[in-house]
């Protein structure tokens, strides 16, 4: 068994005492999360309180009446849940392909020193990259996928996956899952190097099977780092504005337009920076909220990895 | 040192030659593009004395424009050996970000682009060089109608392209089915329908899409041809007269002669789709006959360029067009200068050899240098100039009636048309949003199937509540 | 029966995630003039370097590049070495510093990036780092800081302690242990972090854009957008060739540190 140990000090200890040691290693970081991350952050949600102007920065203070203008728009109100959907969708299928991936990874199959390598792919390409190839490839004029869904028959008459609002969120989950599963992927990866064998024997001792063995040994190992990527993915995903826009325009009929596209025509379409601030606030507090649930399952599997 | 001065009198030389028609654009751009940025910028390195450094914002990051610039640039400093100017370039989509970004910095922006409906603002708002005495050394009658912006009595923007979109159209195709190229809007539905997906032709290539001033670019004219606007000059809203209505239909039936995907689209699969050899007809400015001659030359030659047959009023002859102007930044470290290099920027033979980089798209908002062009036109050994000159020409007489509802408010009155203005409509923001009212109403009678005249009335009332609320809220706005 | 399944599984995710990179490799090869045909021809008929040329000449890419090399290079061993330090302890030591470091470096993820560039292009201004590449560093170093932290410290909290004990007992200061046993073992996480680090800042596009946007210091992401403008693509097979470009440094990095992923935690570590 790995015990923790974090609760024990070192019975010696020479050179630089720990607290020093610790400020030393964590001030350079704390320093620049505080200027780059902190800062801004608190400067941006100071502007939702204020009526900013664009060019000069002149602010008027205006109370919460930017969060009442954001939260009472039905149609912020409609892409807050577009928004809860196109993440969560996103990030369950993500999870799920990503970990079983890895394990096929890691089952030592013929080629999987470069399978490793080209999995990775889709992770790498810009968004602009991939908003253009996807865009070519689901035309139904001269697209590549209605040219083969049609010549195979599977389909009669060419699909409009872009235009039709009933399929184009599904589409840009595809299209985002099949660029952002990598990550996941190669976390996962990471950690199943790193397993213990002899948690694996212990349990085939106990005669689990190949099933079993995963459940008890190599899904709780890996969950603690799964937690960690599927909140970042969360985060990401939830203010993922790029491919999306770039491939449907929040359209059809605003059937696409999520929070991250409203932050952005209220910032600079109408120049409200406020107003902006307002509902990336309000998004803040969700993601905050969920990053809670995330970081209380992720000690809890810390503590079952110990 | 001697070096680069002799480089930069050859790009001087290719420069000229370009505008005497002796080099093609593709040679220009080969020659040019021997002369790395580096030698160009390393001769800023030049420390006898560069004082000022002009900076120069543009949106116009085409490879061969470039290459324009940057021999202008070299030009330039021959003649004034003190100044220097810094290029920095940008997309359009991204510009407020980087323009708000650098004036919240305090950054000399110097020589910019400028979003056309923000310019009257921030000149109001004291950003802004006033260029009077630009306008008056080039002359205000060589200005094109509705390119000048004035407030408050004084000049703040120089014109440097005003383009138009038009309708392309194949030759053989029309002709293998017996139709002429169409002058009315009967004809011109009836031939989209008939060329509809025969031999797996689409109709027409032309887009819709959520992104705010796409669906505009295409509607537009069909509202100027029915004799009307979408505002006023007074700010009323005439998107609700009849005629109007009578608009969407004509182009909802242009619109169902083709495949869905172009109901929410950018501008991409229009030419890709066309270039293809996959359309009868398509919209676009000249931008689409450059890049079709380009990668299909053989679709390029059975292909024609002529103004859209929308509706019963001026028919053929109003159309959408945007006009780019640079303006200059009012704190800028040397005015003097800064207004130098935008004269030598925007007029003459540097415009002409910028107006040729993209011949038809990139069309000059001044008479003289329009002139030029058509003289350019006739007498140049450029490929795409003895082939298509045509539609060059086509693109110039169309260009000063293109206009953009955003910023020509009121243009077109009750079948009155008296020249394109550059009134901004000061509700614009709300209007052409993300999702913008027309692409919505449009998007909801092809993607939807909703009844037009539904669907018409509706956009009529948002918009009229978008004005009347800004109306309200600003009770000393006065009319143009 | 189950390899076989595997296999198919396998070849499956391949066959989807390599497609699309398959295409851009292909059109890359192609002239403009073949690109633009239909039926999309799937390899080239007429394979050609022009583009590639065209993309070194034309086009300041040759610049971009060297830009982007500096700026991600440097940032992924700031990200990592900082991140390195700080992961350890937070998972280590239980100060009030290290807490905070851990839990709030998440915040710097909760606003989206397009409202903070003002105030961020604020400090690079009054840092005198305007114009410099070396603000790009600095910037993606913090904002990729978050991330590295808590990747790596799943990792560091997962390693034995017992190890590192021993190693004090035997002698070694705490940084000692660190770096001569500690470091050794996260070598996957570290590699992993590194990678991604790497791309993060390779393909960052709004902070380069909007404080860098002269040419000489222009970075990949920006650089390759340029070859587009807003009323499409100037030429496909130039952009093609900027996205292998842009693409394959990083995924030949990956192909290669994926070897150092396979080295685990060697079983015998404890045993002795």
């Amino acid at each position: 068994m790995i015990r923790s140990g974090t609760a024990v000090r070192p019975p010696i200890s020479r050179g630089l005492s720990d607290r020093r040691l610790a400020l030393l290693l964590t001030l350079p970081a704390a320093i620049l999360l505080l200027t780059f991350a902190v800062y801004p952050f608190a400067a941006a949600a100071a502007d939702s309180l204020f009526r900013v102007d664009f060019l000069s920065g002149a602010r008027t203070f205006l109370g919460l009446e930017n969060y009442l203008l954001v939260l009472s728009d039905p149609e912020i109100r409609a892409a807050f849940g577009r928004s809860f959907v196109w993440t969560v969708t996103n990030v369950v299928i993500q999870a799920t392909t990503g970990v079983g991936i890895a394990l096929l990874l890691n089952a030592q199959l013929f080629g999987q020193t470069l399978a490793r390598g080209l999995v990775l792919f889709p992770y790498v390409v810009p968004a602009i990259v991939t908003a253009l190839v996807f865009q070519f490839m689901f035309n139904d004029v001269t697209g590549l996928v209605n040219y083969l869904l049609v010549d195979t028959h599977v389909v009669r008459a060419p699909i409009s996956f872009l235009a039709d609002p009933k399929t184009v969120l599904w589409t840009l989950i595809a299209v985002n899952c099949w660029k952002y599963t990598p990550f996941i992927v190669i976390v996962v990866l990471a950690r199943l190097q790193v397993v213990p064998v002899e948690l694996y024997d212990a349990a085939a001792i106990d005669g689990a099977g190949a099933w079993a063995s995963f459940c008890q040994v190599t899904l709780p190992w890996i969950m603690p780092v799964l937690l960690v990527a599927c909140l970042l993915r969360t985060i990401w995903t939830a203010y993922e504005f790029d491919l999306p826009y770039l491939l449907a325009f929040g359209g059809p009929l605003g059937a696409s337009t999520t929070v991250p596209i409203e932050i952005r025509t209220l910032a600079f379409g109408r120049q409200e920076i406020g107003a902006a601030s307002a509902l990336a606030a309000c998004a803040a507090i969700l993601l905050a909220a969920g990053a809670y649930f995330y970081l209380r399952a992720y000690r809890r599997s810390e503590e079952r990895v110990e | 040192m001697a070096s680069v001065r002799d480089e930069i009198r050859t790009v001087e030389a290719l420069a000229d030659r370009l505008t005497r028609n002796r080099t093609s654009r593709r040679e220009f751009l080969a020659a040019a593009s021997g002369l790395s940025a580096a030698a160009l910028l390393a001769s800023s390195g030049d420390a006898a004395g560069t004082s000022v450094t002009i900076p120069f914002y543009t949106t116009e990051g085409d490879p061969i424009s470039l290459a324009v610039y940057r021999s202008v640039i070299a030009k330039f400093r021959q003649q004034h050996p003190e100044a220097d100017v810094k290029i920095n370039i940008y997309q359009d989509e991204d510009s407020l970000q980087i323009l708000e970004t650098a004036f919240r910095t305090g950054t000399d922006v110097g020589v910019f682009v400028a979003p056309a409906t923000q310019i009257a603002g921030w000149a109001a708002g004291g950003y802004l060089l006033p260029l009077s005495d630009i306008v008056q050394k080039i002359g205000a009658s060589d200005f094109l109608p509705g390119t000048r912006i004035v407030v408050g009595g004084e000049d703040y923007a120089i014109v440097y392209q005003a383009n138009a979109s038009a309708l392309y159209y194949r030759k053989d195709l029309l002709d293998g089915a017996g139709i002429k190229p169409p002058r009315t809007y009967d004809h011109y539905v009836a031939a989209t329908k008939e060329l509809n997906e025969k031999d797996g032709v689409v109709g027409i290539a032309s887009s819709i899409s959520s992104a705010p001033q796409q669906a505009l670019q295409f509607f537009a004219p069909y509202v100027y041809q029915s004799g009307w606007d979408y505002f006023g000059r007074d700010g009323g809203v005439l998107f609700a007269r009849e005629e109007v209505l009578a608009a969407v239909r004509r182009y909802a039936a242009v619109m169902r002669n083709t495949r869905e995907s172009f109901y929410n689209s950018g501008f991409g699969p229009i030419l890709t789709t066309y270039i293809a050899g996959k359309a009868a007809f398509a919209t676009f400015p000249g931008r689409l006959g450059v890049n079709c001659f380009r990668q299909a030359p053989d679709i390029a030659a059975k292909t024609g360029v002529i103004g859209l047959p929308a509706g019963p009023f001026m028919t053929g002859r109003l159309h959408y067009g945007g006009i780019q102007r640079y303006v200059i930044y009012r704190k800028t470290g040397n005015p003097g200068l800064a207004k130098e290099f935008l004269l030598a920027l925007t007029t003459g033979d540097n415009a002409l050899a910028f107006a040729l980089t993209v011949p038809g798209h990139l069309l000059p908002g001044l008479r003289s240098v329009g002139a030029k062009l058509r003289n350019a036109v006739t007498a140049s050994n450029d490929p795409y100039l003895k082939a298509h000159g045509d539609w060059v020409v086509t693109f110039l007489d169309l260009a000063p009636n293109a206009m953009n509802p955003a910023t020509s408010m009121g243009s077109v009155h009750d079948r009155q048309f008296t020249g394109r203005n550059s009134i901004v409509c000061p509700w614009g923001s709300e209007v052409w949003t993300s999702p913008p009212v027309d692409g919505t109403m449009l998007q909801s009678i092809l993607i939807n199937n909703a009844d037009p005249g539904t669907a018409w009335k509706n956009a009529s009332e948002k918009m009229n509540a978008i004005a009347t609320k800004w109306k309200k809220d600003h009770p000393d706005w006065k009319p143009a | 029966m189950l390899r076989a399944i595997q296999y198919v599984l396998l070849l499956g995710v391949l066959v989807a995630n390599v497609l699309p990179l398959a295409w851009i490799f292909a059109t890359a090869f192609k002239p403009d003039t073949e690109i633009a045909r239909y039926p999309p021809t799937i390899l080239p008929h007429a394979p050609t370097l022009a583009n590639f040329r065209n993309l070194f000449t034309i086009s300041d890419f040759g610049a971009y590049l060297g830009n982007s090399l500096i700026v991600s290079g440097v940032t992924t061993g700031a990200t990592v070495l900082f991140g390195m330090f700080g992961a350890y302890s937070v998972s280590r030591f239980y100060f009030p510093l290290t807490r905070g470091l851990g839990e709030f470096a998440l915040f710097a993820y909760l606003i989206p990036p397009i409202l903070v560039v003002v105030p961020i292009a604020q400090i690079v201004i009054r840092l005198h780092l305007a114009d410099n590449l070396a603000a790009l560093i600095v910037i993606y170093t913090a904002i990729l800081l978050p991330f590295a932290l808590w990747v790596l410290r799943s990792y560091f909290r997962g390693l034995t302690v017992d190890i590192e004990q021993a190693a004090m007992v035997d002698g070694c200061t705490r940084l000692g242990a660190f770096l001569r046993v500690v470091v050794p073992q996260a070598t996957p996480g570290l590699i992993s972090t590194g990678l991604f680090t790497f791309n993060a800042a390779w393909s960052e596009y709004l902070f380069a854009s909007v404080l860098l946007p002269s040419p000489d210091k222009r970075t990949l992401s920006p650089g390759l957008v340029l070859l587009m403008n807003q009323t499409g693509v100037y030429s496909w097979g130039l952009l093609m060739a900027g996205a292998v470009i842009v693409v394959l440094p990083v995924l030949v990095l990956f192909v290669i540190a994926q070897r150092s992923l396979i080295r685990g935690w060697g079983a015998g570590a404890l045993a002795g």
